[in-house]
């Protein structure tokens, strides 16, 4: 019966059974898992109180499992902030999201048994029964060493940054050093050869200077070091800086350069103008170097963002080499440039567009490129910009060479290379490099040919005309840099060609009169006439060396330094008390100007004498020094040489501390100042003199 | 061209004064706080100098701690130093240590004192600050 019974129950409860084996061997499979793995996990009940917890929860808190079950973990684990102040439960933000869905908490701490704490990432998911939060299961672990690990990621970033910043900067400043002093290199006498070397020295130490900058930049905006300014700016100067900027580069490589801004953009905007126009610069730059002929264009006009938002709109076309549309995509990576053979040919950091959309970026903008390889690019970008005053508008022709409204707008911009009206700059192309080209007006023809002849001695392309007629028509069509104009010609004469020349309205070309009269009345005239320098007859190769040099265009070495006076207090008295032909070399034969400074000197110098004297005679040595200092400058200023020697002598004497000899040459100073005066009258220089004082 | 002329002696000044103001709005400032002073007005008015003049031998602040601070002051705008304002330090000094801490401390370029017109037009021509 038992045995039937059991049987009975046994047979009855087989199902039964089998299904409890089943549950036995689930539960096992899951405390099997809770135990394997490595990440705590507990669970709740709606009450918050705790239904399990496994043994990685145990390891990790130092709390067993027997302690916790019922116990609330919040309570035990997650009472207080990483500061240490208290985390009420009502707060905790595995509860506050457990009854809307997945919590996932990565920036907070849970306490040990024995009080200290661990940073923790854990994720909550919540458990419903019928439809009704029954509780949740928590899975937590320990991520003190990952975020160990990255603090010291970004500290290491940081000091890349900062390291590439300080580098950056102290290779700029020696290097700044460098190129100061080739500079001055190239002011001194060198052979052909050594002055091409200095110059390709010289253009190498700029280019490094550039990629330094670069790099410099790029380093600040990625360490987010840069921060924007918003100021009221003029949009239209702003436009014309770059415009100014790169029409010139554009035209020495025969190309067009537009500027084309919709005729409803505002004028006043708040922003950082130093930044668009870094924007621009690039965008400029590189549409330039990448453009062999036809037109490099900059456009303005307002867009509206998905937003409704008002944005500025610029974009740079050229017709240059273009881009593939894969090279395109990369194209705003750092270091990368179309190809790398494109840094060869071309030149440059390939960070320009990079540094231009981190800049975009963080001024709320978007960048991007339409090109087509072969036919050229345009670059554009948005940029949220706040206009300050809307009434008024930058109207056509504000900005320089803005063109007509309908000409606006992105594709139409595009034109062909051959239908460009090429600008008269653009024959600077048939001129080898750094070529100057002189025009020489004189119409005796033995003379034509010995100025050709020394001209050509000297490296310089001429090209020669007979008359003052022809001189104007030749400046009409071509290029020229510099003129060398006789002042007596049939037809025409130098006089009038140059005031012709100058009422043409084109780029200043330096103009040397040559005359057979050195008298200082005809300098006058030329100078009034517009000429830039006078030449007497016949020309001496050294000279007029030296003053093609002096004229040549974009020539920083304009003038040699000239070799300092020696001092020799005994023999004041032979120098030379007013060199007006020295003045008047230094200052290119520019009388009116020589006379404001001598006019401001006379009025100015009897004061400076006196604070000498005071200091002389409060034995105040540094005092002495630095007045007589500065009484020497005023006087070379004006060539008074006399002056100048013995106030360098006081300066001298105070260096060394013998103020005792000082007195004796600051009478000699009066003295020389009273003659300078004197000579000043008889040679007829005081009469004409606006006394400028000082107040 | 907008010039600023950093001069203490009245003469260098007048005849710089003369000379650029015919290119330009030039101002003049007779110490280095003063053209601090002036740069900073300039920056803040978004019309800043195309070209600064600046003497190394000033009581004061000198001319060296002058560009020193106009840099720092770029710098802090972000203002690149190929773009930055064209510093031409002017004086009597002939000392090359002195210059090459001029260049040092990033100006442009160097003028013997008395300034020679010429020179200073080669200058302003290479900057394309004239034509």
């Amino acid at each position: 019966m038992v045995t039937y019974i059991q049987t009975a129950a046994l047979n009855a409860s087989a199902p039964r059974a089998k299904a409890a084996d089943e549950f036995e061997l689930e539960e096992n499979r899951a405390k099997l898992i809770l135990g394997a793995v490595g990440e705590g996990i507990y669970g709740v009940d709606a009450d918050g109180l705790t239904t399990f917890w496994n043994p990685a929860a145990e390891l990790l808190t130092g709390w067993k499992a027997c302690e916790v079950i019922g116990m609330s973990p919040h309570e035990l684990i997650h009472h207080s902030h990483s500061d240490g102040s208290a985390y009420p439960y009502e707060a905790c933000s595995l509860l506050r999201t457990m009854s809307d869905g997945l919590a996932h908490v990565d920036n907070e701490v849970f306490w040990r048994k024995d009080g200290t704490a661990f940073a923790v990432e854990c994720t909550a998911t919540p458990i419903f029964l019928h439809g009704l939060y029954a509780g949740a299961v928590v899975v937590f672990k320990d991520i003190t060493e990952r975020k160990r690990r990255e603090k010291t990621d970004l500290a290491a970033s940081q000091a890349r940054t900062d390291f590439l910043s300080n580098v950056s900067h102290e290779i700029r400043t020696p290097m700044n050093g460098v190129l100061g002093m080739i500079q001055l290199l190239l002011n001194t006498k060198l052979t052909p050869e050594q002055k091409h070397y200095a110059e390709i020295a010289h253009s190498s130490g700029r280019t490094l200077l550039a990629l330094l900058d670069d790099i410099l930049d790029l380093s600040k905006i990625e360490a987010g070091k840069t921060v924007l300014e918003r100021l009221n700016f003029d949009l239209a100067a702003t436009l014309n800086d770059v415009v100014g900027m790169w029409r010139v580069q554009a035209c020495t490589k025969g190309l067009a350069f537009h500027l084309r801004v919709a005729p409803e953009t505002s004028v006043s905007f708040c922003g950082d103008p130093v930044r668009l126009r870094q924007i621009l610069n690039n965008l400029a730059s590189n549409a330039i170097k990448f453009t062999e002929r036809g037109t490099v264009s900059l456009s303005t006009d307002t867009v509206t963002d998905e937003d409704g938002g008002c944005m500025l709109r610029f974009s740079v076309t050229d017709t240059g080499i273009g881009l593939r549309p894969d090279q395109a995509e990369r194209l705003f990576l750092p270091f990368v440039q179309a190809d790398s053979s494109t840094t060869r040919k071309y030149g440059g950091s390939g960070l320009g567009l990079i540094i231009c959309k981190r800049l975009v970026d963080l001024m709320g903008g978007k960048i991007g490129i339409v090109s087509q390889e072969g036919l050229g690019s345009t670059f554009w970008f948005t940029i949220p910009l706040d206009c300050t005053a809307p009434s008024q508008v930058l109207a056509p022709g504000t900005a320089s060479e803005a063109s007509a409204p309908d000409e606006v707008g992105g594709p139409s911009c595009r034109t062909a290379g051959s239908q460009v009206v090429a600008p008269r700059e653009a024959k600077r192309n048939t001129v080898p490099e750094d070529g100057c080209r002189i025009l020489v007006a004189e119409d005796n023809k033995t003379n034509q040919v010995v100025i050709m002849a020394q001209l050509r001695k000297l490296g310089y392309q001429a090209d020669a005309v007979n008359n003052g007629a022809e001189a104007v028509e030749a400046m009409r069509r071509g290029h020229y840099d510099i003129v060398l104009m006789d002042c007596e010609m049939p037809t025409m004469d130098g006089y009038e060609a140059t005031r012709q020349i100058r009422s043409l309205g084109t780029q200043h070309v330096p103009i040397i009169a040559l005359t057979a009269h050195a008298m200082s009345c005809h300098r006058e005239l030329c100078l009034s006439a517009g000429m830039d320098y006078f030449l007497s007859k016949p020309l001496d190769l050294q000279r007029l060396a030296r003053v093609l040099e002096q004229h040549r265009p974009g020539s920083p070495l304009a003038a040699t330094i000239p070799e300092p006076t020696p001092v020799s207090i005994q023999s004041t008295a032979k120098l030379a008390i007013f060199d007006a032909q020295a003045m008047l070399n230094r200052l290119m034969g520019d009388r009116k100007l020589a006379e404001a400074v001598i006019g401001g000197f006379v009025g100015d110098c009897p004061q400076q004498l006196a604070i000498l004297k005071a200091r002389v005679a409060e034995q105040d040595g540094p005092g002495v020094r630095l007045q007589a200092h500065a009484l020497k400058g005023s006087a070379a200023s004006v060539s008074a040489i006399r002056l100048s020697t013995i106030a360098l002598a006081i300066e001298t004497e105070a260096a060394s501390q013998r103020l005792a000899g000082c007195s004796q040459l600051l009478s000699s100073a009066a003295e020389a100042l009273d003659q300078f005066t004197q000579e000043l009258a008889t040679t007829g220089w005081l009469k004409n003199l606006d006394y400028v004082t000082q107040d | 061209m907008k010039s600023l002329i950093v001069e203490d002696d009245f003469t260098s000044r007048l005849l710089l004064q003369t000379f650029l103001a015919r290119y330009g709005e030039c101002h003049t400032a007779a110490n280095g706080d003063e053209a601090i002073s002036a740069f900073q007005l300039a920056s803040s008015q978004t019309s800043e100098y195309d070209l600064v003049c600046v003497d190394i031998l000033m009581p004061g602040l000198n001319g060296k701690e002058v560009v020193k601070r106009v840099r720092d002051l770029e710098e802090r705008r972000g203002v690149l130093s190929s773009q930055g304002v064209k510093i031409i330090m002017t004086t009597g000094l002939n000392d090359t240590r002195e210059v090459f801490h001029s260049f040092k401390v990033l100006c442009d370029a160097y003028m013997r004192k008395p300034i020679h017109t010429g020179t200073l037009l080669g200058h302003l021509r290479y900057y394309n600050l004239v034509e």
